[in-house]
């Protein structure tokens, strides 16, 4: 099935990062102009009636969250973009970002109409130097324009947008971590409730979305709430960029309506899996998302639901290829140490459960493993699922459960082979504590170490 | 940063040199970039990623000293500064390299053969993760995704990405490298002039 682009016709042309490319040839800021003559109840129930659904991971439904925001009191209201882009598989923000920020703008005047906020801050990941300077650019030409700033749009009103860079933290993209590394602390998340929508950034009302969410607004108003609803399917609206990486011939950014089937996505537009290989496995949603064999994958589709019916998830967008060829202990070290060497450190459960993990999965991979850790690895799962103050917990336990689960044959041959896995000679030995010159000596890495 | 207690900020238990020696003194011009990094927020202490990312971008890493006069500059506890410093992995509590290589670890990069580019990085120029080469141009960090999985496997050296990599292609970067464009740079832009203005 051949797709219309929307982002994608954007970001796919040249120099539509430029405000008079993008008004001249993709009329942007025209329904921007239209949406601020609306009432903001009114907006509000157009982005219901169209299912948009939050596109950063967790898929909530973007016009209820809106709708948590209370009137105007006293407190300002802050929109707060997530461009933190950080779920490993993940790499569509920054075609927006680099190629088409003006959507995101327009998404963001659309936004803090109905959200009445006058301030915007965009919390990009401190790594995306270039896509930084893209963004401020064209913020910079939108204030020459009068889009943005004082009287914007001849609203009377202001809207500040700040381009504010992280500084290397996966759990920044966690909502109220980042607002609490916008605010200038440790990005720890908070509890909740309250929510960001009641005490947020500054202890104001405030909306965290996505960067891609926010830059569907635009063709949402342009083509009414219904027909964007159409596009998509099983309870979700629209399109999505859909990350494609791993073991396939065609990596990239593909743009799908909600429930695209997978195997399209990966034979189709993706060229298949590389070198002629055979399909062994499927990440879905980024890493937090459990695996699906090769046979669950020839029945999956890209949407919220489906996947979650799967017990999977749709996550980011991610989707990962493993070939038959990749041992499964690699797959099952690797994101154990990347949850490990991302935790927060604040829960207990995730702070040790995701150490305990990584160690045990270390000691399989060095052919030191017996066959019960397997299930120790689910009974730690089982343990930090639930446990902790923020969804890294979960998008801990779930993958890591599920890469034992569905491959514990295959583990179980490893373990009694008493092989050491090829990955395993990447990873630093922390089994036992090091002396303490040897950790100074790898203080400030990721833990990785020859 | 993993320590020995596998969580972030533990490799700081370790009484590792961090003092640079010499108090560091802001020059004017970046006192007026943090006022006015300041003021572009309900709550000025909200700057401190972006003022650590300029001090950083100016001296090459965060020692004591320069937490120090962030901590006057922002007018908040060094104790408060120190607990950012050491939470976020892009800022450097011991002196870089002048060129950044950063090669991924994660799952796609992994899966196309990350290891393979570490193994070079080890072989040619004898450094493991974390560690700088002996004449001071380049260190190597293991970083985990940086979200450009399409070019795996890949590695941002200096400002930029760069991917798909092979051993040879990762030498040739590393030959022509520049330092390059910078955070602070990026994100310095009219809209800070805008809302000084409405103050
Ligand atoms: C551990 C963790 C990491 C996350 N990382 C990101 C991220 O990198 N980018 C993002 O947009 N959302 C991320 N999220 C989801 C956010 O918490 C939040 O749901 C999202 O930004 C809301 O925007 P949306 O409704 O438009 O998707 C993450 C969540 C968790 C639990
Ligand atoms: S896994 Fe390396 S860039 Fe994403």
């Amino acid at each position: 099935m051949a797709v219309k682009g929307f982002l994608s016709a954007l970001y796919e042309q040249p120099d539509m990062h430029r405000l008079a490319v993008a008004q001249e040839r993709a009329n942007a800021y025209a329904q921007a102009r239209r949406v601020i003559t609306m009432e903001p109840a009114a907006v509000i129930d157009a982005v219901k009636a169209a299912n948009l659904k939050g596109l950063g991971g967790a898929g909530f439904p973007t016009g209820m969250k809106w709708s948590f925001v209370p009137p105007k009191g006293d407190k300002p209201h802050y929109l707060v973009v997530n461009a933190d882009e950080g779920e490993p598989g993940t790499f569509k923000d920054r075609r927006i970002l680099l190629g088409c920020p003006h959507a995101l703008l327009e998404g963001i005047i659309i936004c803090c109409h109905a959200i009445r906020s006058e301030k915007a801050y965009i919390y990009v990941r401190g790594e995306y130097i270039h896509e930084m300077k893209r963004l401020q650019g064209a913020i910079d030409e939108a204030y020459a324009a009068g889009l943005l700033g004082a009287d914007h749009l001849g609203t009377g009103r202001r809207l500040d947008v700040v381009v504010h860079p992280g500084a290397g933290a996966y759990i920044c993209g966690e909502e109220t971590a980042l607002i609490e590394s916008l605010e200038g602390k440790k990005g720890q998340p908070r509890n909740k409730p309250p929510f960001p929508a009641i005490e947020g950034l500054f202890m104001c009302p405030t909306v965290v979305n996505n960067v891609e969410t926010l830059s569907y607004l635009p063709f949402l108003f342009e083509m009414g709430p219904q027909a964007f609803n159409d596009l998509g399917a099983n309870g979700t609206g629209g399109c999505h960029l859909v990350s494609l990486s791993g073991h396939i011939e065609r990596p990239g950014v593909y743009e799908v309506p909600m429930g695209f089937p997978m195997m399209e996505l990966i034979n189709g537009l993706g060229g298949g899996v590389w070198k002629s290989r055979r399909l062994k496995a499927v990440i879905p949603g980024g890493l937090s998302a459990p695996i699906l064999t090769a046979d669950e994958a020839q029945q999956a589709r890209l949407d919220f639901k489906t996947l979650r019916d799967m017990g999977s998830m749709a996550g980011s967008g991610a989707v990962m290829v493993i070939d038959d060829e990749t041992p499964m202990i690699n797959v099952l070290l690797n994101c154990s140490h990347f949850y490990h060497d991302e935790s927060c450190g604040q829960c207990t459960p995730c702070r040790d459960g995701s150490w305990w993990l990584y160690k045990i999965c270390l000691r399989i991979a060095r052919g030191e493993g017996r066959v019960r850790d397997l299930d120790e690895i689910v009974r730690i799962c089982n343990n930090i699922e639930g446990n902790t103050i923020c969804a890294f917990g979960e998008a801990t336990a779930w993958p890591i459960r599920s890469y034992v689960r569905k491959f514990r044959g295959e583990l179980e041959a490893f373990i009694q082979s008493g092989q050491r896995a090829s990955e395993a000679d990447w990873y630093h030995d922390d089994l036992a504590a090091p002396p303490l010159v040897q950790i100074a000596g790898v203080a400030g890495t990721m833990g990785a170490h020859v | 940063m993993s320590g020995p207690d596998g969580h972030r900020g533990a490799a700081n238990l370790v009484p590792v040199e961090r003092e640079s020696g010499a108090p560091v003194v802001l020059p004017a011009e970046t006192l007026a970039w943090i006022e006015q990094r300041r003021a572009m927020y309900e709550d000025p202490r909200a700057a401190i990623l972006p003022v650590l990312h300029r001090v950083q971008d100016e001296l090459g890493w965060i020692s004591l000293e320069a937490e120090e006069a962030v901590a006057q500059a922002m007018r908040m506890p060094l104790a408060k500064v120190h607990e950012v410093v050491t939470f976020y992995t892009l800022f450097k509590t011991q002196p870089q390299g002048r060129i950044r290589v950063d090669i991924c670890q994660t799952m796609s990069c992994m899966l196309r053969g990350a290891r393979e580019l570490f193994a070079h990085m080890r072989d040619r120029y004898g450094v493991h993760p974390g560690e700088t080469t002996a004449d001071g141009r380049l260190t190597l960090h293991a970083v985990e995704c940086l979200c450009n999985c399409e070019c795996a496997p890949m590695a941002q050296i200096a400002d930029t990405y760069h991917g798909p990599l092979t051993p040879a292609k990762l030498d040739e970067l590393i030959a022509q490298a520049q330092p390059g464009e910078t955070v602070s740079a990026a994100v310095t832009g009219t809209c800070a002039a805008a809302i000084a203005e409405k103050r």
